[in-house]
């Protein structure tokens, strides 16, 4: 039933008035209240290790940077974008003939030689004509830009003019510290207030002239213009009149058109962007880098990985999966304009202690929610009681069977086992407020107190010293809203009614004696 | 931010959102790290950012598209932490306010960008030459647009766009395969309008199509379909006695679609030849503008026309485009003063030219004396508009 476990059906609202559902929200221990926290209210940070995802070789962020961010030795498939793997081959090529020997040495040596291939879609190199290489640590070569040269040409030439325009920029700022004084020359001695470093800014000062000394000062001539200077620096980018045609071939030749590259394949190349598929060359994997997540509001970390690249673990893991109690739809019926329709929604605690939880409804009550989620449905909930929820309980299988207290509730619960329950609801979905008939979704919005058992926040070393005594618990209360999307009005295109699971039936016939 | 740069190791970060393409990548590189769709997944659905109108509460979401964009710009393609980082953004000078007013929110609200900098395309794209008076056309998606630029400056009162970009194209292209294509059904040739279910022609089915099967004819044969077109007095392209090109075989939906040599050669004739309107094609639009501009700059620009942008790189786009506009200007002798136009060549692929550009202004060290920084804009809220005094005073001369 993968239309009842979309995630985009039931959402949870995030601190920062954003909807998401459960799976993408983390939770900040250290924020009172405890708050929700998602993807786009958290900070991101790059872990400073990079690693290639294929070779797991590490490289710290100045390394990688100099590397462009690609592997040396992992390589993608130009034509489908999985991994490339080496494969060798033994070729017989004959043994060099020294300058001194004379007579032809005809004696043959096998040598390996290596080609890439991909696994998914059969490209290889040999396909491309790219020759078999010797040695692999020395393999395949990138590709250096054609253009780059002039490229640097460009780049050296304005860092030269950018350089002066910056210092003749800073000596407006200083009118009135004299020119002279900057350059400590021996005549100036006695005079310059730099030399005697009477007020302590010959450090920033020489610090200054140092950076740019080196360019922007070989030519502060005033009457030379940025202009000509910067032609005196670069031969002007020549212009030509005409283009070349394209080849008769064009019109004539049909053409195949698996011998051209399409466009994914052209940008996964940027530099040289090969417009016929015999000009593919292999691309290199790219480093990556963990990420770990830190709370917007108090700046404590919430997620945070292992530094280990290999280990998929955290060491601090702080999802609301592990918090807050997961809300489900089982059921979905054949909905009825302004008539209550039964719907069962599941409730399935992974916190690590019991929770008690209860309803509540908001009746006409909008949520202000950055997702413009409106209701417009009525949910309703016969029992407004607290219900308990275990926690999960692997030790021993467990049978659905319903508790005594369930049993007050007059039906309200239908279903528990484990740490999972049941809950009959009312939906109505109400006409006056359907704006677009047609596509028409039933929404609704209630909120979920949950109470649960919370160690009070100790440090781990406090907590190992003193294992033997017991951990005070603090019991707090949070009230979520939680928004469901049941799905169109209309069930029609395949979409069907959800009828009650047979679980539930066996489950009410399993009373507790 | 003179002595003490903390950030002076990292390079600045510089994207291009084009209509269709963003280019991202770090300021001196030769090639951006990586060219992307300017889409964004929200709810399951794939959107265009810049189509945010279309949708119900437009700005905001605008917003969440950009924050999702970005990040996924930033940490999954760039590697890079937003909170060090310099960025560059080039941007056309016809972008909505709201667009570029949201952009930078997000930037410095969301990411705590340490500083940005706008850069209109055009600017940009005369860095990669080391020139400082050129005129420049960018063929994008939604459109084309012709901007001089003399000395820092875009001469935003004598630039003109046209509706002639790649979606024009794609449109036409539909058009035209609906009306001609051929479908092999059981061994028959079948037009494709009588297929009871056509299969969609999606804009990334054309986009592959006008790739791999369309080019730009050249100025002769050109000339002698038109010729032709003229004595029989037909719109179609099958009447003609003309030797087009063959045919090409494409694969859609493991249907096999032939797709006649005339909408090969012909679908890129829109940039050319408009039959409503004979003034609104490149040719007349580049020449007019050259006319338009003052009298001492008629022949820089002349003798200095860029071309950048995606679409220059059909097949066959550049040599048609010269002729044409060597032919108009015999027709205009009297009236324009050179012979001929001079072209450049940029030492990039043309869809990135702007890019480079940005890359090119992003390692130098005047970038802060440009940029917009962080506390700055906590202050003032209000992003100068490219046509407010303000910029004025800000652009860098060469």
């Amino acid at each position: 039933m993968a239309t009842l476990i979309d995630s985009n059906k039931v959402k949870y609202l995030c601190s920062c008035n954003r909807l998401k559902p459960l799976s993408y929200l983390y939770y900040c221990k250290y924020c009172k209240p405890l708050t929700l926290k998602c993807k786009d209210c958290v900070i991101h940070e790059i872990d400073q290790k990079f690693f290639c995802t294929n070779c797991l070789d590490n490289k710290v962020q100045k390394e990688v940077m100099a590397v462009k961010y690609k592997c040396s030795s992992c390589f993608n498939c130009p034509n489908c974008n999985n991994l490339l793997l080496t494969r060798a081959s033994s070729v017989k090529i004959p043994k060099d003939t020294a300058a001194t020997n004379q007579s032809a040495q005809t004696t043959q040596q096998p040598q390996k030689v290596y080609y890439l291939i991909c696994v998914f879609c059969r490209w290889t190199t040999r396909e491309v004509g790219i020759p078999d290489v010797t040695s692999v640590p020395d393999g395949w070569k990138l590709l250096e830009n054609p253009f780059n040269k002039r490229i640097h040409e460009l780049t050296d030439a304005y860092k030269v003019i950018a350089a002066r325009e910056k210092l003749e920029r800073d000596r407006k700022k200083f009118p009135a510290l004299k020119r002279r004084s900057l350059y400590i020359s021996g005549s100036s001695a006695t005079s310059s207030i730099l030399h005697s470093d009477k007020y302590g800014i010959l450090a920033p000062a020489q610090k200054r002239l140092a950076a740019t000394a080196s360019i922007g000062n070989q030519n502060l001539d005033p009457q030379i213009t940025i202009e000509q200077q910067f032609k005196s620096l670069i031969k002007p980018a020549e212009t030509i009149d005409s283009f070349e045609e394209l080849p008769e071939e064009f019109f004539t030749k049909g053409s195949n058109i698996n011998s051209i590259t399409s466009i994914a394949q052209r940008h996964a190349n940027p530099d040289f962007q090969p417009s016929k598929t015999n000009e593919l060359y292999p691309l290199n994997k790219f480093y990556q880098s963990k990420e770990s997540k830190r709370c917007s509001g108090c700046e404590h970390n919430v997620l945070k990985p292992e530094s280990n690249i290999i280990s998929i673990k955290f060491k601090l893991h702080q999802m609301a999966v592990f918090l807050v109690p997961e809300i489900r739809i089982i059921t979905i019926p054949e909905w009825k304009m302004d008539q209550p329709n039964e719907v069962i929604l599941s409730v399935t605690n992974r916190y690590e202690g019991d929770v008690n939880i209860s309803f509540l409804c908001l009746g006409d009550e909008q949520v202000p929610n950055l997702s413009n989620f409106e209701s417009n449905s009525k949910i309703e909930f016969e029992c407004e009681d607290t219900i308990v929820i275990d926690r999960q309980d692997n030790s021993k299988a467990v049978m659905a069977q319903l508790k005594p207290t369930d049993e007050r509730t007059k039906g309200f619960v239908c279903f528990r086992r484990d740490n999972k329950i049941a809950v009959k609801c009312l939906v109505t979905p109400i006409s006056k407020k359907q704006t677009d008939k047609e596509l028409a979704h039933v929404r609704c919005i209630f909120g979920l107190n949950c109470s649960i058992n919370i160690a009070e926040s100790s440090s781990p070393q406090i907590q190992n010293s003193s294992s033997g005594s017991k951990e005070t618990f603090i019991n707090s209360v949070i009230t979520h809203r939680i928004f469901v999307d049941f799905g169109p009005l209309k069930l029609e295109d395949g979409l069907k009614v959800v009828p009650r699971p047979r679980y539930i039936d066996d489950c009410l016939k399993n009373l507790v004696k | 931010m003179n002595f003490f740069e903390p950030f002076a190791d990292k390079p600045a970060i510089i994207i291009d959102i084009g209509q269709a393409y963003t280019k991202c990548g770090f300021a001196g590189e030769s090639a951006p790290h990586a060219i992307i769709p300017t889409q964004v997944t929200l709810n399951s659905q794939r959107f265009y950012l810049h189509n945010y109108k279309l949708l119900p509460h437009g700005i905001e979401t605008l917003k969440e598209m950009f924050i999702e964009f970005l990040y996924n710009v930033y940490y999954k393609i760039l590697n890079a932490n937003s909170r060090e980082r310099k960025v560059v953004i080039v941007e056309s000078i016809m972008t909505s306010s709201d667009f570029r007013k949201t952009l930078a929110d997000v930037l410095f609200n969301d990411f705590h960008a340490v500083s940005v900098l706008l850069i209109p395309t055009h600017l940009a794209c005369t860095y990669t030459l080391g020139i400082s008076r050129a005129l420049v056309v960018d063929m994008g998606y939604n459109d084309c647009q012709i901007m001089p630029i003399s000395d820092g400056y875009s001469l935003t009162n004598l630039c003109s766009f046209a509706k002639l970009g790649a979606k024009h194209l794609h449109d036409y292209l539909k058009i035209l395969i609906e009306k001609y294509a051929l479908v092999t059904v059981d061994g028959n040739r079948v037009l494709f309008s009588s297929l009871s279910n056509q299969p969609t022609l999606t804009e990334k089915i054309l986009e592959d199509i006008k790739l791999r099967c369309c080019f730009v004819t050249s100025f002769e044969r050109a000339q002698k379909i038109y010729k032709q077109m003229e004595i029989k007095q037909t719109d179609s392209f099958t009447d003609l006695e003309f030797q087009f090109a063959p045919e090409c075989d494409y694969t859609i939906e493991s249907m096999i679609v032939h797709i006649p040599g005339y909408v090969r050669e012909m679908a890129c004739e829109i940039f050319f030849k408009n039959e409503i309107d004979s003034d609104q094609c490149l040719q007349n639009l580049i020449i007019d503008t050259i006319c338009k501009t003052p009298i001492d700059l008629k022949k820089e620009f002349a003798s200095n026309v860029v071309l950048a942008g995606g679409g220059c790189m059909l097949d066959g786009f550049k040599p048609r485009l010269a002729k044409e506009i060597n032919a108009l200007i015999e027709t205009k002798s009297n009236v324009f003063p050179c012979q001929k136009l001079s072209y450049h060549k940029t030492p990039s692929h043309e869809n990135y030219t702007a890019w480079l550009g940005g890359a090119i202004f992003g390692s130098l060290d005047i970038l802060d004396n440009y940029s917009i920084q962080n506390t700055q804009h906590k202050e003032s809220e209000s992003l100068p508009d490219w046509f407010s005094i303000q910029i004025r005073n800000n652009l860098v001369q060469t």
